[in-house]
This record gives structure tokens, sequence and C-alpha cells, in this order.
């Protein structure tokens, strides 16, 4: 435990001195919003229809800019050779990856606390429902430990950061269907039962994969 | 060149009838029988000719699944032992899993536009399959970006595992869809929401010559796929020793 605080310590110290990672997904997320807010006809985003479509954009935006971050967390280490003495530290792999996963964790819910409100504003849409956290918390995690060890492997391939999104996104299917679904119905105020299934399916989702990772970052990363 | 004759004088002696000899004899003959009783079977009631094409559209989908389960278990076996052989299972169970998952698609769609008057659906099976699809394609994609054989075995096998577990996971996301229209040959309780189809016994018999058929034709690529890997493997081997011989 404290071999994953101590990973996790040295990849949020690393990022308060660039502010690399966090401004680039930032950026990006804002960018995407807008190029959302300017490809889609007016009609859709008139304020009774945008419930219909908003949901699905919020969560567009939120995949795009975790992939960012993602291929950011690995390349940084791989390019300034630091993912060779990070591996040779004497850890457990699996810590190494919880550390990993739980500061790419936090960069992104915390890009997510900030584009949300943005977002909402942008597009007429109240984003603010205290069950929404739950959601975006469960969702987020989820893509968090698939991304972690998908972003550790396609680092050591020959496309690099091309490749994260190729595997990431069809193993995330799941995740982006029952979140957008669970966001839907929780800004429209709907039955709070519908909610629940999805974010029971989430839980089921983020606990399988949190074992499995930290049981193959291991042959993820042997060299 | 004397690596090479050397090579070939330790070769064994290609004896008469092997195992991939008998599967490929019983192709022949299997394949022409199951066409000509997919002919002879009766018309389905509602659907007419078009429905035919199910005979082949649900062994290959069968088929994918045990493909796919094969990479998985080769993918355990990598991961357990790090042995070299495991690779060369879990390659093909992964390609051909695609192969019978695409056949499987491409059938069920163009059955589809006779039957439900579109090509695709988003229905729960539908969606399943498709993702699983484009799942395993980004596993091919993975392969394809590693040079080095060793980190390619590692990292296909990471990508199987977690493949894998995601199918199931991808079916219950789909329960919220509307209930699809996909219909049901078997099923043990018959309610009322899902269409379920009963065969005649002429039908069943010729699903059955069919998925022996089909059967057939996977576990000769699977064997063939296995033997070009083995083959893949020791041409990489002996071009290195060449290659060391040399500097």
């Amino acid at each position: 435990m404290r071999k994953v605080w101590a990973v996790y310590a040295k990849d949020v110290r690393a990022e308060l001195r660039t502010k690399d990672i966090f401004s680039a997904m930032f950026v990006f997320s804002l960018l995407a919003t807008l190029v959302f807010a300017f490809a889609l006809p007016a009609k859709l985003l008139d304020p009774k229809e945008v419930g219909g479509i908003a949901p699905g954009l919020l969560w567009v935006a939120y995949t795009f800019s975790g992939v960012l971050g993602l291929n950011r967390s690995f390349i940084v280490e791989k390019d300034k050779g630091s993912l060779e003495g990070l591996l040779l530290a004497p850890a457990d792999r699996g810590a190494i990856y919880l550390g990993k996963m739980l500061s790419n964790l936090t960069f992104m819910l915390l890009v997510e606390t900030l584009i949300t409100p943005i977002f909402g504003i942008l597009f007429n849409y109240s984003t603010f429902n205290l069950w929404l956290i739950p959601v975006v918390l469960l969702g987020t995690l989820g893509f968090a430990e698939i991304g972690t060890i998908f972003a550790a492997m396609a680092i050591n391939t020959r496309a690099r950061e091309v490749l994260l999104p190729v595997l990431f996104f069809p193993i995330m299917l799941p995740v982006i269907i029952a979140a957008t679904n669970a966001t839907s119905a929780v800004l429209a105020n709907r039955p709070f039962d519908e909610v629940l299934g999805q974010l029971e399916f989430m839980l089921v989702f983020d606990v399988i994969f949190l074992v499995l990772p930290i049981l193959l970052f291991e042959l993820a990363v042997e060299e | 060149m004397a690596t090479i004759a050397k090579y070939n004088a330790s070769r064994p002696a290609k004896t008469g009838l092997g195992f991939s000899t008998i599967i490929m004899w019983s192709l022949l003959v299997s394949w022409p029988v199951s066409l000509l009783f997919v002919l002879l079977a009766g018309d389905d009631a509602i659907l007419k000719y078009s429905q035919r094409i199910f005979y082949y559209h649900l062994p290959s989908n069968i088929v994918c699944f045990i493909a796919f389960f094969i990479y998985f278990v080769g993918a355990i076996g990598y991961w357990r032992t790090r042995k070299r052989s495991w690779d060369i299972v879990m390659v093909a169970g992964l390609e051909l899993g695609i192969f019978f998952s695409v056949i499987g698609v491409v059938t069920g769609s163009i059955w589809a536009r006779y039957a439900w008057g579109t090509f695709w659906t988003w229905d729960p099976r539908l969606t399943t399959v498709s993702i699983m699809l484009v799942v395993y394609i980004s596993g091919v994609m993975l392969r394809a970006a590693i040079d080095d054989p060793t980190r390619k075995a590692a990292l296909t096998a990471v990508f199987g595992i977690i493949g894998f577990v995601n199918v199931p996971l991808v079916f219950f996301s789909t329960r919220w869809f509307p209930k699809g229209q996909h219909p049901l040959i078997f099923s043990s309780t018959s309610n009322g929401s899902e269409t379920t189809v009963g065969l005649d016994p002429f039908m069943y018999l010729t699903l059955g010559i069919c998925s022996v058929a089909v059967g057939l034709l996977f576990t000769y690529f699977l064997t063939e796929r296995m033997r070009l890997g083995q083959m893949q493997d020791e041409v990489a081997a002996r071009r290195l020793a060449l290659e060391g011989g040399e500097n």
C-alpha cells in the first residue's frame, strides 16, 4: 500500500510541476465541446432536444480526453527513461499499476469536474445533479483501469500512442453504454431504478478489471 | 547451403495419411453433402428460401466462439508457462475467430435484409457480436505493431484474457437495449416476448450435417494455421542462426 502511494505521489508531484497532462486534457475536452457545438445543427441544441444527445457527447469528451491523458502518462515516463527505473523499483508490479491507475484516475476526474459545468453552460443543459457523481466516478474508474494497462502495452509497440485508442475503445464500449444511459437517466430525473442497474453493472466491470490488470501487469511490461 | 541440406535431411519423411489429410478429404465429402441437404430441406413457412442461409450462419457463430475460447485458453497457458507454443495457439484462435465471426455477421446480415428488411439493427446479440469482432480486430492491430516475438506473445496474451472476459460484460451491457427480433431456435423456456422458431426433424438433420461441415473446416484451418505458425517459428530460428553464423 505504501508503494502504491509512493508511485501515486510521484506522478502527482511531477504533474503539479509541469501541468503537462492536465492542461492538454482540459484544453482538448474544451475544444471537443466546442467542435460538438459547431458540428451539430442548432435544432438539436434546443433546450428541449439537447437531453437526447448531451449525455453521449459528454462521455465522448470524457473518453477522448481520457485517452490523451493515459497516453501522456506513459509516454513521458518512456521518453525520459524513467519507466525502466520505475519497473526496477523493489515493488510488486501490481502496486506500480495501482499507483499509475490512481494518478490517471485523479487527472481524469479533475478534468471532468471542470469540463462538466462548462459543457452544461455551452449546451444550455443542466448537468448539476448529485447522482451524477457516482456515475462519473464508476465510469471513469473503468476507463482508468483498462486505460492504464493498455497504455503500458501500447507504449512498447511500434505504433505507440496511436494504438491506445484502437485497443481502448472497443473494450470500453460496455462502460460507455452503461454510463451514457445512466447519465441521461439521472439528468432527465427518471426513476432511480434505471440508474441503479447501470451503476451495478459498472461496479461489476470495475471490480473485474481492477483485479485482472493487477495480475496481468507483470506480463504486460515484461522485457 | 549446408544448413539447409542438413535441415532437409533431418526432416521426418512424410508418412502416408496425416491428420490434416484425413480432415481435408472429409471436408471434400461433407461440404457437397451439406449443400445437398440444405437444398433438399423444406422451405420455411414464412421466410421461404432465405431461411437456408441459417444452416451455415449458426455453426459459424458457434465456431467463432470456440475459436475465441481457444485464444483465451492459449492466453492463460502463455501467462502461466511463458512457452512459445501457446503463442501459436493464440494466433490460430484469434485469426479463425475473426474469420468465422465475419462469416456469421455477413450471413446474418444478408438474411436480415430479407427477413427484417434491413441489413442491421442494434439488437443485443448483433451488438455483442459486432463489438466482440471489433475488440479482436484491434487485437490483430496490436500484434501487427510489435516486432519482438516474446513481447508479441506476452501482449497478445494480456489482450486475450481481458478481451475474453469482456465479452459477457458486453452482452450484459446491451440488456437495456430494446428487445431485438433475433429469432431463437433452441429455447428452454419459451416466453412470449421473444420469437422462438422450431425446426422439423429433417431441418435438424441438415443443421447437424452443416455443423459437422463447418466444424471440419474449422479443425482443418486450425491445424494448418498451427502448423504454419510452427514453420514460421522454425524459419525465424534458422534465419537467426544463419545470421549469427555470418557475423
